[in-house]
């Protein structure tokens, strides 16, 4: 096999940054390097580019750009939603799904050993959240709900505005990581009543190390980060100035090329769907057919461990992942799966596959080929009676 | 990710496979658990002259097995229950601490193999008995 392939197909995990966006950090690092927060010409001209990159940012979710905080990424931003929301609150309740990103239920479980009452909204198969429950959850007085936009494993994309506006309707704070969604689904924080909202830099082709708050206005929420004054004393820190800049861009070339980029991708998606269901067997689609982010797919290998798939397919240079990178290094299975109830035999052969700009339709067929090869191979080693129904094409 | 042992072994795993007939059987692990292995062995006189395994299970577990097999070629049953975890975590230059099970697996897998093993002598001592009888 090829040697000397390299197919990315871990946009999920990260992307690489645009040239575009490259290209308008620079001056920030060795020209424009002024402290944003400085009062002479190399601070205003600083300054200056914070402020367009933050009109940028509010623009893409329809904020205003006072209601925009930059952070370290999406994990700070949503430690500083969930944390800030329950300690300015006198309600200490707090409701989360069950297939949120480790940042969110983490700090969720850190703050249940801080006695506030945390629990956690189930979602049905597809990944898509449970409704009858997050009502009858809401029953009781809560202070936050907080639903990613789009899931990072199995990409289901949420009915965010439904859940919104429950939240809103029940005077709970609804917050949302939108860090997978950005490109792929267009949110309207204004019309859909949404409190705060977490973005990142590095999954948007943008740099990594930076991203956003979205603060409604008014919203009771307490500082994370104590420093300086910066962000009106909301986050302390000072400015990484060429990765502001970066994400401003990013987000303005998500704008710009979005439709096009999702239309394409979308067409990809369903052609890799296509090709892996009709060419392999004991195959199933983890997450929503349709409501699934257009860059994502994910199988189950029936029979199979995803990590020995994703470690032959790298010998082949196909860079795939068995879910989100900070969960498959531990030996426990994947939460997200367990959530939406993916079988035994299935559940430890899923391989996440997240196609990105520069995927091409080639890329694709050779990985099927590669994949088909691969499963074969493993499905030969595998002490597990394979007699799945139908016929046994691989 | 994985060492140079682990990578290169997992691209030419020599003994995958089963044998048909075999004399002794063992299995360990479950689907559930996310590690199962299973080895046939094809022993004469006491000495294992073969060994082969299926496995479904993380790399590690993969090369662990297949490394297994090597060992158990040409050891007396005896000393087959001798080899312990150690010295496959040693042939694998290392396993990362989240998958040091898979050591114990390997010797536990060959007691089942020689339990399985005894079994089948048993039975065949007493169908050997049966037919003297008649």
């Amino acid at each position: 096999m090829a040697q000397d392939r390299d197919i990315y197909l871990d946009n999920a995990a990260t992307t690489y940054c645009n040239g575009e966006v490259f290209y308008a950090m620079q001056p920030y690092f060795i020209s424009n390097y002024g402290n944003p927060n400085s009062v002479h010409q190399s601070g205003y001209a600083a300054r200056e580019a914070v402020e367009k990159a933050r009109a940028e940012v509010a623009k893409i979710i329809n904020a205003d750009p006072d209601e925009i905080y930059f952070t370290s990424g999406a994990t700070e931003a949503n430690n500083w939603a969930i944390k800030g929301i329950v300690w300015a609150s006198p309600i200490k309740r707090v409701l989360v799904s069950a297939i949120e990103h480790p940042s969110i239920i983490k700090a969720a479980r850190w703050l249940e050993q801080q006695g506030v009452e945390v629990e956690y909204i189930k979602v049905d198969e597809n990944g898509i959240i449970s409704i009858p429950d997050l009502l009858a959850k809401l029953s009781k007085p809560a202070c936050l709900v907080s639903v990613m936009t789009a899931n990072h494993e199995v990409g289901t994309v949420q009915y965010i505005n439904t859940i919104a506006n429950i939240c809103s309707k029940n005077n709970v704070y609804f917050h949302t990581d939108a860090t997978q969604a950005l490109e792929s689904v267009s949110i309207n924080v204004k019309e859909m009543n949404i409190t705060a909202l977490s973005l990142s830099g590095h999954k948007i082709y943008g740099p990594k190390g930076v991203g956003a708050l979205y603060i409604k206005r008014g919203t009771k929420i307490d500082t994370f980060m104590h420093g300086g004054h910066q962000e009106k004393g909301m986050r302390g820190g000072t400015y990484n100035l060429p990765a502001i800049v970066g994400l401003g861009k990013a987000v303005e070339i998500c704008m710009r090329d979005g439709n096009t980029n999702n239309v394409r991708m979308k067409q990809l998606r369903d052609y890799f769907i296509k090709e892996v269901e009709t060419k392999i067997s004991g195959v199933k689609l983890n997450g929503h057919r349709n409501q699934r982010l257009s860059n994502n797919v994910n199988f189950a290998f029936r029979g199979v461990i995803g990590e020995s798939i994703t470690a032959m397919l790298d010998t082949m240079g196909i860079r795939a992942s068995t879910g989100t990178a900070s969960t498959s290094e531990t030996l426990n299975q994947s939460y997200v799966l367990q959530a939406i109830g993916v079988a035994d035999d299935y559940i430890n052969g899923s391989v996440r596959f997240t196609l990105g700009r520069a995927t091409t339709k080639e890329d694709l067929d050779y990985t099927v080929n590669c994949l088909i090869t691969v499963v074969k191979k493993l499905r030969t080693l595998s002490p597990i009676n394979l007699k799945v129904g139908g016929t046994e094409n691989v | 990710m994985y060492n140079d042992v682990i990578s290169e072994r997992f691209q030419n795993l020599k003994n995958a496979g089963m044998i048909t007939g075999a004399d002794a059987v063992g299995q360990v692990g479950s689907v559930g658990s996310g590690d199962m292995i299973r080895i046939y062995l094809r022993i004469t006189n006491g000495v294992i002259k073969d060994a082969k395994f299926k496995t479904f299970g993380s790399v590690y577990c993969l090369v662990a097995s297949d490394i297994l097999c090597d060992m158990l070629k040409n050891c007396t049953i005896e000393n087959a229950l001798l080899i312990k975890g150690e010295a496959i975590v040693k042939a694998l230059k290392g396993l990362p601490d989240n998958k040091m099970h898979i050591a114990e697996l390997t010797q536990s897998v060959v007691a089942d193999a020689i339990e399985d093993y005894h079994k089948k002598q048993e039975r065949l001592a007493k169908t050997n008995v049966a037919k003297a009888k008649k």
